[in-house]
């Protein structure tokens, strides 16, 4: 019996780091090798969005709302224009609603194949992250195609879009939607499938459906602890009630299923996109509206299903072209409260698993 | 520190290299390094995506040598600055440029890292990451297109090579 | 009785009791109380019988010229009732109960409320900054912060020892 004395060892993850998610850090207390404190500590890209937009005109502000997510940005450029119409009251035509539904889909389709990348880097897989990526270029094609910009799109404006979409846009999305079951099935040969992805995820970081609840939790976080609530369903914005589609649900509330449930979205999202192409009829993409935008008075809450949990933009305007408040509610600014309680008593290596299935991305949180 | 005084003592150094007969192995090192660039993670926000872009099938940054990303800045020598640096994180940025050793370079890429970007006037923001590191080549875009990147790189590998004759085309002769 | 008239009801009814009042703006019911009650009136709302709220989607806080409000977005996973809450808070001693006794999720935004308005939350198990750095002075979102100059903050903040 020696004099012996094991203490713990306080760990800064810093923000520099070598995954792909961005400047997140957190000190890390572990006993051994088992954690028994996590302390995430964020801000380190906090650019003020919220005070810039009181000195911006509404329009002014779309592009800020790209770099919130900047992997689905023309979801977040939804959620903001439809907030700002539903104050206005403004009706778009039937052409611009479909468009919006296409861009906010395959955004969608972007966002989960960055998820699939960036959950195998983690775990040192690269042949998976370059994989995605080059199914991902196929999107950006259309993006640029249509909006001039590959990843901060800025397509939509207030009252609808700016232009059309290329005749060649068509041909190109048909395409990439006959693609998409023999991509899927690929990934699923390189990264679901194995063994070792399997071993690391399964039953890794339990988050039970009641905590998922208090915790404010929303995405498909939520869904994989088996609460089926999904915003265009509950809510439908849009057209979204128009389109037959599922919401998957997955009860196992392990980080295999959030991985799991991903891929099962962008199933349904090629669903979605497949009635869009076949549905859309022409006419104008952009209502009346007048050049200066100038809301009434009122305040209105509009939330929209991120690929990565809920984004709600809560605005007040006062009559003048510029807003009073904006305020934006990030998913992922909630979801990552539920690291600190489901990654206690697991080692290191688990905890880079359970953060990458939480799939956060640092500008939706620090805004 | 002063940052604009490091980068005119380090502008000096290379002055003074001229002076001296530079031999066929000075020049050997030069393009040596030029061509295998080891690049630090440094990607904060939207232009790391693009950072990552430029490494994948399509732009394929493994055809220039500089493929070799590292994580720890002790075995790399080129620092990208992708994203916005905020005043939170400058003093951490500017501690990862010191444990880099020499010779290292920095590119600022994207307009954030440059001038500030379209947050120049929030509470938060530095004006340039310039301020904080001394900067050799800026890419402007929000965020810049992968072959911007290349393109930046592949300036730098010019000044790398020759560092005299960049520096007589910055005096505009 | 359809969804809304109950809870339309039971917040009328609350409100009574609390001495707000209930409005309507854009198609959601807006209760409005002072700051004292507001947790009573929360945990009222988060357990209404047929129509409860159980969900919180957002807190944060306006900036009134004279004083601030603290606004909470209620929703029921299980439902669709929707119930915005509001309470004002004095600008010069803005103190209010938090409520992460009732929902853990509001950890994070209580403190961000914090960071950005002043707004202190009695009950919060580690109310400190956030999004800025501990030694940031002011109050960012409010609406008499004046940003500082270029100048000023091109100035590369010294490191402290534990970052």
């Amino acid at each position: 019996m020696g004099l012996e004395r094991t203490e713990e060892l306080s760990l800064n993850m810093g923000p520099q780091h070598p995954s792909m998610h961005g400047v997140f850090r957190m000190v890390v207390t572990f006993d051994g090798e088992v954690i028994t404190k996590i302390e995430p500590k964020v801000g380190y890209l906090h650019r003020g969005l919220e005070k810039l937009a009181e000195s911006r005109t509404y329009t002014q502000f779309i592009p800020y709302t790209d770099r919130l997510d900047y992997l689905s940005a023309p979801h977040n450029n939804m959620a903001y224009v439809q907030t700002v119409e539903k104050l206005m009251g403004v009706q778009l035509p039937e052409r611009a609603e479909y468009l919006r539904v296409i861009f906010a889909e395959l955004a969608r389709i972007a966002s989960h194949l960055v998820f699939i990348a960036s959950t195998a880097l983690d775990m040192a897989g690269w042949t998976a992250w370059t994989y995605c990526f080059r199914d991902r270029e196929r999107i950006l094609d259309l993006f640029e195609m249509s909006a001039g910009s590959r990843l901060t799109v800025n397509a939509m404006r207030i009252g609808g879009f700016s232009r059309d979409v290329p005749p060649e846009f068509w041909p190109a999305l048909k395409s990439f939607l006959d693609d998409l079951p023999d991509m899927m099935e690929e990934y699923f040969g390189i990264f679901y499938g194995n063994e070792i992805v399997m071993a690391r995820l399964k039953s890794v970081g339990i988050l039970p459906k009641e905590l998922a609840e208090n915790l404010s939790i929303t995405g498909p976080v939520l869904r994989a602890s088996g609460v089926q609530y999904d915003v265009r369903k509950a809510e439908p914005y849009g057209i979204y009630d128009r389109f037959d589609f599922e919401v998957p649900v997955r009860y196992g509330c392990d980080s295999y299923d959030r991985t799991l449930l991903r891929l099962d979205e962008i199933k349904e999202s090629a669903k979605i996109l497949r009635q869009a192409m076949r549905d859309i009829p022409e006419g104008p993409v952009t209502a009346k509206v007048s050049k200066i935008i100038k809301p009434p008075a009122g305040e209105v809450y509009h939330r929209v299903e991120n690929p990565k949990g809920e984004l709600g933009f809560y605005i007040v305007s006062d009559g003048s072209p510029k807003p009073a408040r904006v305020r934006i509610r990030s998913g992922t600014f909630i979801n990552i409260q539920m690291l600190p309680i489901v990654a206690l008593g697991w080692k290191i290596q688990d905890l880079i698993a359970i953060f990458a299935t939480l799939d956060a991305v640092l500008g939706e949180v620090d805004k | 520190m002063d940052v604009a005084k490091e980068k005119e003592l380090r502008e000096a150094e290379l002055l003074v290299e001229k002076n001296v007969l530079v031999t066929t192995i000075d020049k050997a090192l030069n393009w040596a390094r030029g061509h295998s660039f080891w690049p630090v993670t440094m990607g904060l926000a939207c232009c790391a995506i693009e950072m990552m872009a430029t490494g994948d099938s399509r732009y394929d940054i493994a055809r220039f040598g500089w493929e070799v990303f590292r994580a720890s800045p002790r075995q790399a020598d080129l620092m990208i600055v992708a994203g916005t640096c905020t005043r939170k994180m400058a003093p951490l940025l500017r501690r990862i440029y010191d444990q880099m050793p020499e010779p290292k370079w920095v590119i600022a890429m994207g307009s954030c890292a440059t001038a500030g970007g379209p947050f120049i006037d929030s509470y938060a923001m530095i004006p340039g990451v310039d301020k904080v590191v001394p900067v050799d080549v800026y890419i402007p875009g929000c965020p810049p297109r992968p072959e911007s990147l290349l393109y930046g790189i592949l300036q730098l590998q010019q000044k790398v090579a020759n560092p005299a004759k960049v520096r007589l085309m910055q005096h505009g002769k | 009785m359809g969804n809304k008239e109950i809870l339309r009801q039971r917040a009328e009814e609350l409100a009574a009791k609390v001495n707000g009042e209930v409005e309507e703006q854009n198609g959601v019911l807006v209760l409005k109380v002072k700051g004292a009650y507001l947790s009573e009136t929360l945990s009222t709302a988060k357990s209404f019988p047929d129509v409860p709220c159980d969900f919180l989607h957002d807190l944060t806080a306006l900036d009134l010229k004279d004083h601030f409000e603290v606004v909470y977005q209620l929703s029921s996973l299980h439902g669709p009732q929707r119930l915005r809450v509001k309470g004002t808070v004095d600008r010069e001693h803005p103190v209010v109960n938090s409520v992460t006794r009732l929902w853990r999720g509001a950890n994070f935004l209580e403190r961000e409320a914090y960071d950005m308005f002043g707004i202190e939350f009695k009950g919060h198990p580690n109310l400190k900054r956030i999004y800025l750095w501990d030694d940031f002075e002011g109050y960012p979102l409010r609406k008499d912060y004046v940003t500082e100059s270029l100048e000023e903050r091109s100035v590369v903040l010294p490191l402290k020892k534990g970052e």
